[in-house]
């Protein structure tokens, strides 16, 4: 594999969704070409910042504002069929008021020229921000980058949460917060935090993410699983909360199971039996 | 992307340094590491399956590890066994002390012994560290600047005079932590099942601040603004199908200091929060 090649990859290496046998030829590239290595780490650092960027998202303000210059136009343009003959008595009008002296004509014209270089950027300043709110298909532009905005949030929650700083995966869990309807993608990437992140502060944190979710089919069963699974008391008593407060009556027979186990922490048993109590 | 700052650790060449002197009991075991580049932060990773970690940031460019093994304590005496009567003891004395640099990430082991080790490191001012203990020992941190990452099993974690991010936790130890300063629009953890947390913010912090004990009480000097939830409360309306009407609010107490900001969290189970007020 040369540079170029290498290069092409970057991104999808970044986000770790290359395969294993992709992978292995740009981490042996990246082992012996320093300025590929220079490369992918400045592209992770430009990572790291756009996870901070806020979302922008077009105001309803923008699109009533393209609404009104277009139907203004469009009147515009209907008045202009309309007055097509009186154009002649306008232009003898213009004519009246054009200076017969050649340096006042030049005056004239230096004078529009200054008005001209002063009000241009506004106008055209103006003209770009309404064309960006979308032509005709104003909505469709809208949706589509509604949903771009939200697959970045994706992507930067997943790139995150394969961090190895702690306080990293932290933030890729409280990004998910922002999600409204995360794809599978994200919502296994927490399921598989919550299982096996080495820090429990971070499962801890998976909870309360997937806490919102927990309507989903994969996310009701992800956390059920997990329940018994834990390392931790205290990501178990959380769990166990979290089953009481949707009153998930499928957890009764996982609590029951749990309560089996006689090497139980004592601070999760009394909580186990305190859920039974209340989902029974 | 771990799989990166693996790559370019196996390049580098893995500087291993392995120690397992037979030194006496009251020697400790020193190791001197230099980085690989001293004007990046170090990362330090220590794990100890016995005995305590202490850190300390001091003006210098090397990891100073040393080690040491635990004086026999009253408990560790064995009971008077017939098959050892007329026999001395001999104590096979090593920390198994293992050190490992690889691209600016310093790793810190000992070997299987049951006698408790001591490990003390002395660091950069500006180092990361990812620190975990598991039984008779404290994790100590102090004056350090970085990523704190710190968890302890049935010790107690202690940081005093640290800056930048802390996840912490403790199962059945206390979480004290004393910040100068934080890192802003970074979120922070502060868990434990059994022991009290003992966080000192710098007044200025902006943080979104979720509190959470089940059987303690909360603490602070701050002026917390409370329900700042970000979350809505959830309406459950049963009353068509002649049920009843029941907003829940999360057993976690929201608030937001200086206006909020990231979430910093605090969750312990059978102990008491405490939030204090610091210098600035």
């Amino acid at each position: 594999m040369n540079c170029d090649q290498v290069k092409e990859l970057f991104a999808d290496y970044l986000v770790g969704s290359l395969d294993e046998s992709a992978r292995a030829e740009v981490d042996s590239h990246l082992a012996g070409c320093a300025s590929c290595r220079d490369e992918t780490r400045s592209l992770q650092t430009v990572w790291a910042k756009l996870a901070s960027l806020p979302q922008e998202v077009p105001g309803p303000a923008l699109d009533a504002r393209f609404h009104a210059m277009l139907k203004a136009y469009r009147q515009g343009m209907k008045q202009a069929d309309r007055d097509a003959s009186p154009r002649v008595t306008l232009s003898d009008w213009l004519a009246r008021w054009w200076p017969r002296q050649p340096a006042l004509q030049f005056a004239v014209a230096v004078l529009l020229f200054a008005l001209g270089l002063l009000l241009g950027p506004a106008f055209t300043q103006r003209g770009r921000n309404h064309t960006a709110g979308g032509g005709g298909t104003n909505d469709r532009a809208l949706t589509r980058l509604r949903e771009e905005v939200s697959s970045m949030k994706e992507m930067i929650t997943l790139a995150l949460l394969q961090q190895s700083s702690a306080s990293e995966r932290l933030r890729g869990v409280h990004w998910s917060y922002q999600l409204e309807q995360p794809d599978r993608e994200v919502l296994s990437a927490l399921l598989r935090a919550l299982d096996s992140d080495p820090n429990v502060n971070v499962r801890l944190a998976t909870v309360d993410a997937l806490q919102q979710f927990a309507r989903n089919a994969q996310v009701k069963q992800g956390l059920l699983d997990s329940l018994p699974r834990q390392q931790s008391p205290l990501v178990q008593i959380e769990l166990i909360n979290l089953m009481v407060e949707l009153k998930e009556k499928e957890s009764v027979p996982v609590l029951k199971a749990l309560l089996q186990n006689s090497e139980l922490n004592n601070s999760v048993r009394e909580r186990a039996e305190w859920g039974l109590q209340k989902l029974g | 992307m771990k799989r990166l700052k693996q790559s370019i650790g196996i390049i580098g060449g893995a500087f291993l340094l392995g120690v397992a002197a037979l030194g006496q009991e009251t020697q400790a075991d020193r190791v001197s590491v230099p980085l690989r580049d001293s004007s990046r932060p170090a990362r330090v990773k220590a794990n100890l399956m016995t005995g305590g970690i202490t850190v300390k940031g001091y003006d210098g460019k090397e990891v100073v590890v040393e080690a040491q093994l635990r004086k026999h304590g009253s408990d560790d005496e064995e009971k008077p066994d017939k098959k050892v009567e007329g026999l001395k003891r001999i104590d096979i004395l090593t920390t198994g002390l293992t050190v490992e640099e690889e691209d600016n990430v310093v790793s810190v082991s000992t070997g299987p012994t049951h006698r408790a080790v001591d490990i003390v490191i002395q660091v950069p001012f500006k180092t990361s560290l990812k620190l975990g203990c598991m039984n008779d020992g404290d994790v100590m941190v102090e004056k350090v600047e970085g990523e704190i990452e710190a968890s302890n099993l049935n010790g107690g974690v202690t940081l005093t005079n640290v800056s930048g991010v802390v996840v912490a936790h403790s199962l059945n130890g206390e979480v004290n932590v004393n910040l100068e300063q934080v890192t802003p629009d970074k979120p922070m953890s502060f868990s434990t099942l059994n022991g009290d947390i003992d966080v000192t913010l710098p007044s200025d912090t902006k943080a979104t601040v979720k509190m959470e004990t089940q059987n303690g009480s909360i603490y602070s000097d701050f002026e917390i603004q409370m329900n700042a939830s970000p979350r809505e409360p959830k309406v459950e309306d049963g009353r068509k199908g002649g049920g009843k009407f029941r907003v829940v609010i999360e057993k976690a107490r929201f608030g937001s200091i200086n206006g909020g900001g990231p979430e910093f969290r605090f969750k312990t189970v059978n102990g008491n929060i405490h939030i204090r007020k610091g210098k600035q």
